[in-house]
């Protein structure tokens, strides 16, 4: 199978004595859904970035969608992919859920039918349906996250990418749970960068484990989650589905 | 921190009355910019001492919003530290002009009076007009209608991400303080050894995020051009809204219509 996300030998540096990213290639095949793991200021956010072009000094090769990541390519590359930011304030900006959710496909000359087709879906999608209205300061947490997905699926496709930098952040336990269900529920390719480790294993079917800028460790969610040496070795803990057997 | 978290609530509690479904809310963004330019250019082209002339144009604000449903007292409250910048500018003409211009009721007019109540008005209109413009208009439909008119496209977007990236700064400030505040229960304000570190955080802070949305907005395809939302009347509808108003403030800039009427009664 072709992959949508083809990286080779990538590597970045935010100063010239350290690479944070050094040498890493990996692929991704459409609808897959991969976990990025890794401890703190490893460079699972930087990574990501970087594949959504938020940091074009890089060093390799990356091809999203059969398009070279560079500059001139960043608008047909960005209308196939979408980037969920940690912090869901900085992502939406208009002033109701329909019109920030409405902002992309205005933005690439969809027509006004096809945008409120596009918002409409988008909204059913991720369970939205009733706070198309809502002013986007009176949305819970849990509530601005599913609306900056729904940002992002609004001009996706089901074979475009979804990147999603810490998800699950700030979530309560039905929003985390909603988010899920609607992750799931998603055709695109997907990475998600995080450190909850449980939600990457409910989430992602294969994971790659980043230390020391490079991958160590590329394969099945749940034999790296049950690796409880690799993970230690690399700064992280057993996630508490795997701490208590008895429980899964 | 309280009167930020307040400053926070009225601008989203402007933005509610912008997204309000009354007639004026659903005219067509470019009539209204349009007609509001026009208001703004005929009122600050009166002359100095034209004090008459100039009282027939408080008609168009006024007219708006009582027929709006726009509080008065509520859009005076917002508009306080503007007109008390005003008073305060203006208060020191008749120090500067003593000319006397004319006797009334055994008080001396002086050219100074005149031309400090002309600046109250012209501002104070000038305000009030730009305050409707707002509050039946969103920022978003403003830029759109600006574009429209031929604005440049780089004032358009920077005069969009200034709005956006105030209320970023607001919030950013009101965090920064209540996180001082915690850690300072005992004081009353911001001691003045923190106010260096706190505006830098502040600073640094609000530029991170205000790239974040930046960034969000490129994600997204953002290039400037802005798209027009919503539900408005008719377009033959706005059209006439914006001719008839501009025919009537022009008619009101040449001819001091207040002085006619007074003349009727003053024989």
């Amino acid at each position: 199978m072709d992959s949508i996300i083809e990286i080779e030998d990538l590597r970045f540096c935010y100063h010239a004595d350290r690479y944070v990213l050094d040498g890493i290639s990996l692929a991704v095949t459409p609808g897959e859904s991969v976990g990025v793991i890794g401890a703190n200021g490893v460079g699972k956010s930087t990574f990501l970035k970087i594949l959504a072009g938020l940091l074009p000094e890089y060093e390799g090769s990356i091809r999203i969608a059969d398009h070279l990541l560079e500059k001139k390519n960043y608008g047909e590359i960005r209308r196939r992919l979408g980037y969920v930011f940690q912090d869901s304030d900085s992502q939406l900006f208009m002033n109701t859920v329909e019109e920030d959710v409405a902002f992309g496909p205005l933005n690439y000359g969809f027509s006004r039918e096809e945008a409120d087709r596009s918002v409409k879906e988008a909204l059913r999608k991720t369970h939205m349906e009733g706070l198309a209205g809502r002013h986007i300061y009176r949305l819970s947490g849990g509530e601005k996250k599913l609306a900056a997905i729904a940002g992002i699926l609004a001009l996706q496709q089901d074979d475009g990418v979804i990147l999603m930098d810490e998800p699950s952040v700030s979530l309560d336990p039905a929003n985390r749970e909603n988010l899920i269900e609607v992750i799931r529920g998603l055709k695109a390719a997907k990475l998600l960068a995080s450190h909850d480790l449980d939600f990457i294993y409910d989430t992602c079917e294969r994971t790659i484990l980043l230390s020391g800028g490079e991958v160590v460790y590329d394969g099945d969610t749940k034999r790296l989650l049950r690796d409880k040496t690799l993970l230690e070795e690399n700064g992280l803990r057993l996630p508490l589905s795997f701490r208590f057997p008895g429980n899964i | 921190m309280a009167k930020l978290g307040r400053a926070i609530r009225e601008i989203h509690s402007l933005e509610n009355l912008a997204e309000r479904n009354t007639f004026f809310n659903r005219i067509h963004p470019t009539a209204k910019v349009l007609v509001t330019i026009w208001y703004l250019i005929l009122v600050m082209s009166f002359g100095k001492y034209d004090v008459t002339g100039l009282f027939g144009m408080c008609l168009y604000p006024l007219i708006l919003m009582i027929s709006g449903d726009i509080s008065i007292g509520q859009a005076v409250r917002r508009l306080k530290p503007v007109l008390l910048m005003v008073f305060l500018i203006g208060a020191a003409n008749p120090f500067f002009d003593r000319t006397p211009v004319l006797e009334a009721g055994g008080i001396t007019v002086t050219a100074g009076m005149l031309s400090m109540l002309t600046l109250f008005c012209k501002t104070g209109f000038a305000v009030f007009a730009s305050y409707v413009l707002i509050a039946t208009t969103t920022m978003e439909q403003i830029c759109y209608a600006l574009r429209r008119l031929h604005m440049p496209q780089i004032l358009v977007t920077v005069l969009l991400l200034i709005y956006r990236y105030l209320v970023l700064m607001l919030k950013e400030a009101d965090r920064i303080t209540q996180a001082y505040m915690l850690r300072a229960p005992g004081e009353k304000g911001v001691k003045k050894s923190a106010w260096g570190p706190l505006a830098g955080q502040m600073l640094l802070r609000s530029m991170d995020r205000a790239q974040r949305v930046y960034e969000s907005m490129t994600m997204r395809g953002f290039r400037g051009e802005f798209f027009l939302r919503g539900s408005f009347i008719p377009l033959r509808q706005s059209v006439f809204y914006g001719v008839v108003w501009c025919l009537v403030l022009a008619v009101f800039r040449l001819v001091p219509v207040f002085e006619l009427v007074g003349r009727i009664f003053i024989r």
